[in-house]
């Protein structure tokens, strides 16, 4: 199989820039542990692709992925991504393309430029179940069979009073993910690797100017959001507080799984903005829970699993 | 008006161990710069941390000896600021569930004894070092990763004297334990001291300031001197307002200095660092680490005192330092005699280097060497003169004391026959001498030995010679 | 959410945004306002934080020292190097 990976997954010695200027010509000085195992299976690397920054989904717009690009041009078999957004999700279903998410911690991290440790993760953007299960196997230690609990197409789905706390998941996420990438990229200030701006006459300035002309629009709104709800006036009313109800979700939603076994959820939503048009999937990254977003008879379908 | 300083300490120390905090990287001192570097110690993304056992253990052994309870769960979080020896914008440290709480150290002033409580110790990363030149700054990130404690005293002292016990104290029980090196000359141990000032007898606290950069225990004296009477003049005068802030001690001028641009910053946005999984320390661990600690320093100083029948107060000298005691330990277990090692440590080996700020910590010598010189005392192949010369050359020059003696023909003469022919001589070349101790003037055969030494160029046993011109003296 | 509020932040963060751009931030904080108010409804007393979804101990590692990189692949990528450390600007203007 012919193999593209995000460029926020390392591959030794190429330039692995996760779609940073901040990053425009690091060098990778190890390659992540994915790549490995899939060069490992005999698969062929077909290249790196551009991502948004970091992974980093914008709030409102709704471009077509790099990933999705590369697929329909028939570039590749599968995409090795970090959709910890969902825009891949929300998108993969309508080009007729499958995204399979593993349980959190299922696929070594190892490699991978964070954004949101706490739910990073390497999935497949594919063709198929089929490819999907074997990329995900070669890629993680177990063997992933819970793709097999597909439903037949005929199912209806009908109680929809179970589905909890879905207005608040979006601000829950973006809590957390946003604390959490002010802190994962603040180690970008152009002192040991990467870009550094030119004509600061102190060091203060070096930080002011590098890390302001480094980073896109999206990331800096992620990291000015990050610093608000981690500072000292809203550490407990936000940041705190966001990761109690992510418990109760994490719960709530368990319980649910254990009882019905899967989740058949949709990846796309009408809302506001990215976050509430991906609830569901952002529901995924919480809980860590395995996902896979298809398309299913006619409707666009993200199922959940408990992993 | 008489007034009350109150102190609270704040003591960074590394950790002995091998490797970093969270990756695998030589935690060594010295060596070239970023030589002990890897992609995750220089902020390079992509590698997760992960958590060095004996760093724990260490923390662990540092709450035993300190009398804290020990966390069951541990668990580290980011704290976030940017400054360029910080490679990763955040420092891993311990704010929610710190290693040990509720500790305490007992300490020995000229007032007696006192009990300095403890709020908590944390493990966290060290910082690399930034070298400021000309123009530019450089910034080497050895040490970046580093394991260290951050032991926080309650606001409990009161005075300099306080300050400098307890430092020597954490020092003594830290490095018998193993825990660290505690070399506050290479910045392994530091200390930053929170001080206050307030009218005897009051109970309502002072302006708080903190007070960093002290690089000697003479330092952090002078420091407290200082800032002491800063504020007491403040009290008096109103000449200033004190606000509580952060300074740094400038010990070549004296003074301490602001740090206002370390206050604006101050919202350090600490979390939880979601890559590192809380850690259990199960009684069972606690209990293990226990059992491997080494003899402390009371012990040794009870054992050596009892058993070895060494005097308290070179018994003190040596188990004050555990670089002494190492000494001592390794030259006793090469079967010299125990009095004639402390002997040799603390009227020899301590003459050896005073110069200004050196511990006997920082004594550095090589004790199979140290050993090999004392043998050939013990086996009278040298006298001690020539002995204390050579050790000064092995302190020195690291040379080899048996090879030296050899190639210097520095052995004892202790040939009988050749040593009556040099008395006999001494003996016919002083016949005035000779006359003055026959007629009663005893003293005088103290300036024939000296004589006959000369004659040898100081090698022979002056044991020997005496003898032997004693014998010769009461022939005539 | 004002542009003066999104300053606060900016200086924790290490940015100086041109002014539209501070704008814009301040405007997307104002519109998530509400969606973070929901937060206040869930009543949380009593509950643990979940840090991350998994539920494994960690797993130490030895203490043993292991050389990863050399020097010279170290500081290959370095925007300004100097005889083997980072070089940065000076400190103070």
């Amino acid at each position: 199989m012919r193999f593209m990976a995000c460029s926020n997954i390392m591959v030794k010695d190429e330039i692995s820039s996760a779609g940073s200027k901040m990053l425009y010509n690091f060098k990778a000085p190890f390659g992540a542990d994915v790549y490995d195992r899939c060069i490992g299976k005999g698969m062929e690397f077909a290249g790196l692709i551009e991502t948004d920054e970091f992974g980093i989904d914008s709030l409102f717009e709704q471009n077509t992925d790099a990933a999705i690009t590369a697929m329909l041009e028939n570039r590749c078999d599968f995409v090795l991504c970090n959709d910890l957004f969902g825009k891949l999700q929300r998108q993969a279903p309508g080009h007729g393309l499958v995204y399979i998410n593993p349980a959190y911690g299922a696929v070594s991290r190892q490699g991978l430029i964070p954004a949101v440790s706490s739910m990073d993760r390497i999935g497949v953007l594919c063709r198929n179940i089929d490819d999907g299960c074997r990329v995900i196997s070669a890629i993680s230690d177990g063997v992933s069979d819970f793709a097999k609990e597909i439903p037949d197409k005929a199912t209806e789905y009908k109680d929809i009073s179970q589905l909890k706390y879905t207005d608040i998941i979006p601000y829950v996420f973006y809590i957390l993910a946003s604390a959490e990438i002010s802190g994962n990229t603040a180690r970008y200030d152009g002192v040991k690797f990467g870009f550094r701006a030119e004509n600061a006459q102190n060091l203060n300035e070096m930080y002011l100017k590098s890390r302001t002309e480094g980073f896109d629009r999206d990331t800096q709104l992620a990291i000015i959001t990050g610093c608000m709800v981690l500072s000292k006036d809203n550490y407990n009313k936000l940041y705190h507080k966001a990761m109690q109800i992510r418990r109760l979700i994490a719960e709530h939603y368990t319980r649910l799984l254990d009882e019905c076994g899967f989740l058949a959820l949709s990846p796309s939503v009408t809302g506001k903005n990215n976050l509430e048009r991906s609830v569901f999937c952002l529901l995924s990254s919480l809980c860590g829970f395995p996902s896979i977003s298809m398309k299913h008879g006619d409707s666009e379908r993200l199922f959940v699993y408990k992993g | 008006m008489k007034y009350e300083v109150v102190m609270g300490l704040e003591v960074h120390t590394e950790l002995a161990t091998k490797s970093k905090l969270f990756c695998s990287c030589s935690a060594e001192f010295g060596g070239q710069a970023n030589e002990n570097v890897c992609p995750a110690c220089a902020g390079m993304p992509g590698m997760l941390p992960n958590a060095n056992k004996r760093a724990i253990e260490l923390g662990i052994a540092a709450g035993i000896i300190t009398n804290s309870r020990i966390t069951p769960t541990i668990s580290f979080d980011k704290k976030n600021y940017f400054y360029p020896d910080l490679p990763t914008g955040y420092q891993i440290t311990q704010l929610f569930a710190p290693i040990c709480k509720d500790g305490y150290v007992d300490i020995e002033t000229a007032d007696g004894g006192r009990r300095i409580g403890l709020t908590q110790i944390h493990l966290e990363q060290d910082a690399g070092k930034l070298v400021h030149s000309y123009d530019l700054s450089l910034v080497d990130y050895n040490r970046a990763g580093v394991p260290l404690i951050e032991i926080v005293s309650k606001p409990d002292f009161r005075s300099a004297e306080e300050v400098v016990a307890y430092l020597e104290k954490l020092r003594q029980i830290l490095s018998f334990a193993g825990v660290s090196d505690c070399r506050m000359q290479e910045g392994s141990m530091r200390c930053d001291v929170n001080l206050s000032v307030r009218e005897a007898g009051s109970d309502v606290l002072g302006v708080r300031t903190e007070m960093k950069n002290m690089n000697s225990l003479k330092a952090i004296v002078r420091a407290i001197e200082y800032e002491s009477q800063r504020h007491i003049d403040a009290l008096e005068t109103g000449s200033e307002i004190l606000i509580q802030e952060t300074r740094r001690w400038d010990d070549n001028k004296g003074v301490s200095y602001s740090m206002r641009d370390k206050e604006e910053a101050a919202d350090y946005r600490y979390f939880p660092d979601p890559d590192i999984l809380p850690i259990d320390i199960s009684d069972e661990w606690i209990a293990a680490v226990k059992s491997t600690l080494p003899e402390s320093a009371g012990d040794k100083f009870a054992r050596i005192t009892g058993q070895l029948g060494i005097s308290e107060y070179d018994a003190g000298i040596i188990t004050a330092s555990r670089k002494l005691s190492d000494i001592f330990d390794k030259l006793t277990q090469k079967g010299l005699p125990p009095k004639d090692v402390v002997s040799w440590i603390v009227t020899e080996l301590l003459s050896m280097d005073t110069q200004e700020n050196k511990s006997n910590d920082d004594i550095d010598i090589d004790c199979d060497k140290f050993a090999d010189l004392l043998l050939l005392v013990e086996r009278k192949e040298i006298n001690r003169n020539t002995a204390k010369k050579i050790l000064s050359l092995i302190y020195n020059q690291n040379i080899d004391p048996i090879d030296y003696v050899a190639q210097n023909n520095l052995g004892m003469v202790s040939d009988t026959g050749l040593l009556e022919g040099i008395v006999s001589e001494v003996l016919a070349e002083n016949p005035s001498s000779v006359e003055q101790f026959l007629a009663g003037n005893e003293k005088v055969s103290g300036f024939l030995m000296g004589k006959a030494m000369a004659k040898t160029a100081g090698k022979a046993d002056p044991a020997a010679v005496r003898m032997i011109l004693m014998e010769a003296l009461g022939r005539l | 959410m004002t542009a003066e509020n999104v300053k606060t932040y900016e200086s924790m963060a290490k940015f100086s945004l041109d002014s539209d751009t501070r704008t814009w931030i301040a405007d997307v904080l104002s519109g998530l306002e509400d969606g973070f108010g929901l937060l206040d409804t869930i009543n949380t007393c009593g509950i643990t934080p979940l840090i991350t979804p998994l539920a494994k101990t960690n797993i130490m590692r030895e203490d043993v020292a292991v050389k990863q990189i050399t020097r010279d692949r170290l500081m290959s990528t370095a925007p300004a190097e100097y005889d083997g450390y980072f070089q940065v600007p000076k400190t103070i203007a």
